[in-house]
């Protein structure tokens, strides 16, 4: 029930296609998505392999929930990361993984390499490898379009230009711009010569209980249009902008700042002028995408976190020039936080004068939007010193001897919220799994809601917080749904959906199992409680008169571990 | 009386898609429904379904005129299909302007809204109208090339 059954496994190297059966099993212990996803990975995976290598699995799977008429239209990918070196995974929702269901698979597995650029072609049973030597090269819309047209009504997933030059933050798009962007999952689909995936299906989804759903359904639309979701409907992710920057967190200059005073020209209610449609997810009717038109373009977004890595990060105070770097990213296959972020990064070098004018060819600086541009196309094709920056924030900032400049955790850079003002995402960041991410543990919400908690109670509420997200991203629900979705809802909708009687509490568990066998995956790619650690910068440096201490992180760190059952170099038992 | 879609108020989200397939086939299937909402381009988006009304353009290329078999009929507003009469051979879904029959892929024959209402009722942005009598076409398409 709701479960397609099956899971495509293809070898590119022998060009052998299995679909596997589901293991139920595996449903009941790791639920669906993130949890299949990492089990999967951590089953398959030889330790210690360069995520460009043949070896590295790319794995793509859906959310549980996929395919209904409800905001839960999730896929994620993993891999082992060539952004950290660690445990890689995206997330994205759209139409992809509910047309993948209908195709009959709860997801697919990809092992090794194609010898030449193809695309892989799915309709129900029928799946095939086919050439994409006219795609290779191409932007990921021009992608779409063409594939599109190629196979009308079928949903596509590609990477672009930056994905088949390996960066290591090239992104997944889909759906004409949803992405799952994070951890440089393009690059491993590049390095397998893999442009696009092609689903068309034509087998439905069947639910345990259809009369049950129906009165889930009411509930659900009626939240759709509640206060819990109103933010989202009226503006998007950009809603938040104001208020972060009013709590003096929106990172801003390269995080030398935690707050910038044309906040109200990029916030999404002045976004709204822009807005020529709005758009969603399969079975959503909150619709938090934008679709808008700028200088006779239309692009959907930008996002929250793209108005802070280009517009406070980078100092752009033009909503417009925002989206245009949006959708240059989009085009180009970047993960626009990271690209961002990085750009920041390196415009802070210039500044500095530890990177030339000569070394790039132009002039970067702050504001700057055609410099910028010009910066993220040496990046996506790797030329001249964009070489450097395309392996990450990481390998940059050691070759350029600025580590104490440059601003990540495990190489990946963090969304916009600034850790020295808001503790529990701080902590959050450190401790997720795939670096600095906002997404695997959303600690600005309790830093937002009760910034006055006790440590302990700070990280007590931060793993229920991760443990919840993770359950999102098994199911496949829309995290913007969180105001009224939470493990006992999950549980309801379990039983309902799924035939499946269990409890809030044994689902939480399920997620804690989840986070540490994403721990132990780490581990034996050999993270260390030093990779753990938060930017010196944040220790050292003042952003509106506050810096952490690093003494009391670290024991914030350690007492985190023993709360997870870790031992106290963080490793599991 | 017949439906149409609102583009400038849809979203996008094929709850209507996912519920008429939901009605008429007993599964959530987006593909198999009698209406459909598709986002074309990166700025193109159409709606298909049948304009069941004596409009002027159905009436000239109706499913009911082409078909061979006169298996296609007009009760009570509605179009109706005499599945033993009908051979599958599509000509019906060739003539059709709004793209709104198709051949169903297990039953080989075609399928068409019966105008269950069961998408206007559950599109909560309010996007899927009901007209009675002879109302001008809304807009089809929306948008154009990116
Ligand atoms: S709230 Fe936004 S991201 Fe979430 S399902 Fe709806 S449209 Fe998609
Ligand atoms: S349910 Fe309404 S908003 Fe959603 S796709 Fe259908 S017409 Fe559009």
């Amino acid at each position: 029930m709701s479960y397609a059954g099956k899971i495509l496994k293809i070898d590119l190297g022998n060009k052998v296609i299995k679909p596997i059966p589901l293991d139920e099993r595996l449903c009941k212990q790791y639920i669906g998505g993130e949890g299949f996803g990492v089990k999967i990975l951590y089953d398959i995976s030889e330790p210690n392999i360069h995520p460009l290598s043949s070896k590295n699995p790319f794995i793509l799977m859906c959310g549980t929930f996929a395919g209904l008429p409800i905001p839960a239209s999730l896929y994620g990918v993993f891999a082992k990361s060539p952004q950290t070196q660690f445990l890689g995974e995206a997330f994205a929702k759209g139409m992809f993984a509910p047309e993948l269901k209908y195709a009959g698979y709860d997801g697919i597995v990809i092992l090794n390499k194609a010898r030449d650029p193809c695309y892989i072609f799915i309709e129900d049973d029928e799946v095939s490898i086919r050439s994409a030597r006219e795609l290779w090269g191409k932007d990921t819309l021009t992608t779409i379009e063409t594939l599109m047209e190629l196979h009308p009504r079928a949903e596509i997933l590609c990477i672009g230009p930056a994905g088949e030059n390996c960066v290591g933050f090239a992104s997944i798009e889909n759906d004409f711009g949803r992405h799952a962007g994070r951890t440089g999952l393009g690059a491993v689909l590049g390095s397998k010569n893999v442009k696009a995936i092609v689903v068309r299906g034509s087998k439905g989804i069947k639910v345990n209980d259809p009369s049950a759903l129906w009165k889930e359904l009411e509930h659900i639309w009626e939240e759709e249009f509640s206060e819990k979701t109103e933010k989202y409907r009226l503006y998007g992710t950009p809603g938040g902008v104001k208020g972060i920057n009013e709590m003096r967190s929106l990172p801003a200059r390269n995080w030398h700042s935690s707050y910038v005073e044309f906040a109200e020209k990029i916030s999404g209610e002045a976004m709204r002028s822009l807005v020529k449609k709005e758009l969603a997810c399969l079975g959503c009717f909150v619709a938090c995408r934008k679709l808008l038109k700028v200088n006779g373009d239309f692009v959907e977004g930008p996002e929250y976190e793209t108005i802070y890595s280009f517009g406070t990060n980078c100092l752009i105070d033009d909503l417009e020039e925002i989206a245009r770097l949006h959708l240059r990213c989009d085009l180009l296959g970047l993960d626009a936080i990271s690209a961002g972020a990085i750009t920041a990064f390196a415009i802070d070098l210039f500044e500095r004068g530890r990177l030339s004018e000569q070394q790039l060819g132009f002039n970067l600086s702050y504001g700057d939007v055609e410099a910028i541009e010009e910066f993220l196309e040496l990046i996506a094709y790797r030329k001249g010193v964009g070489e450097i920056f395309a392996r990450g924030i990481k390998y940059a900032a050691e070759k350029f001897g600025a580590e104490q400049l440059a601003v990540h955790v495990k190489g990946l850079e963090p969304a916009g919220y600034e850790a020295r003002h808001m503790k529990a995402m701080g902590l959050g960041y450190a401790i997720s799994r795939r670096g600095a991410c906002h997404l695997r543990s959303g600690g600005y919400e309790i830093d937002a809601k009760f910034p006055n908690l006790k440590t302990q109670e700070r990280i007590k509420a931060l793993i229920l917080k991760e443990n919840q997200y993770v359950l999102y991203d098994s199911f496949g629900v829309c995290k913007f749904m969180r105001g009224f979705i939470d493990e006992h809802y999950l549980a309801q909708l379990s039983r309902v959906i799924l035939g499946w009687n269990t409890t809030p509490e044994k689902l939480l568990e399920l997620a804690s199992n989840i986070i540490t066998l994403a721990r132990k995956y780490n581990v034996r790619e050999g993270l260390t409680m030093q990779d753990d650690m938060l930017p010196e910068r944040l220790f050292k440096e003042k952003v509106n008169g506050k810096r952490l201490s690093k003494a009391a992180f670290i024991k914030e760190l350690k007492l985190y571990y023993r709360m997870r059952g870790w031992s106290p170099e963080g490793v599991p038992r | 009386m017949h439906i149409e879609v609102d583009l400038t108020k849809c979203v996008d989200c094929k709850n209507c898609m996912l519920l008429c397939s939901f009605f008429n086939e007993k599964d959530f299937i987006p593909s198999l429904a009698r209406i459909k909402v598709l986002r074309k381009g990166y700025n193109t988006f159409s709606w298909h379904v049948c304009q069941q009304h004596e409009k002027e353009l159905c009436r000239q290329s109706s499913c009911i005129k082409s078909c061979p078999k006169g298996a296609i009929m007009k009760r009570g507003g509605r179009i109706v299909i005499d599945y033993e009469l009908c051979d599958g051979c599509g000509k019906c879904v060739e003539v059709c302007k709004y793209d709104a029959i198709f051949i169903h892929p297990k039953l080989k024959k075609p399928v068409v809204c019966i105008l269950c209402l069961n998408c206007v009722k559950n599109c909560k942005r309010g996007a899927i109208k009901i007209f009675e009598g002879n109302v001008e076409v809304t807009e089809k398409v929306l948008g154009g090339k990116r």
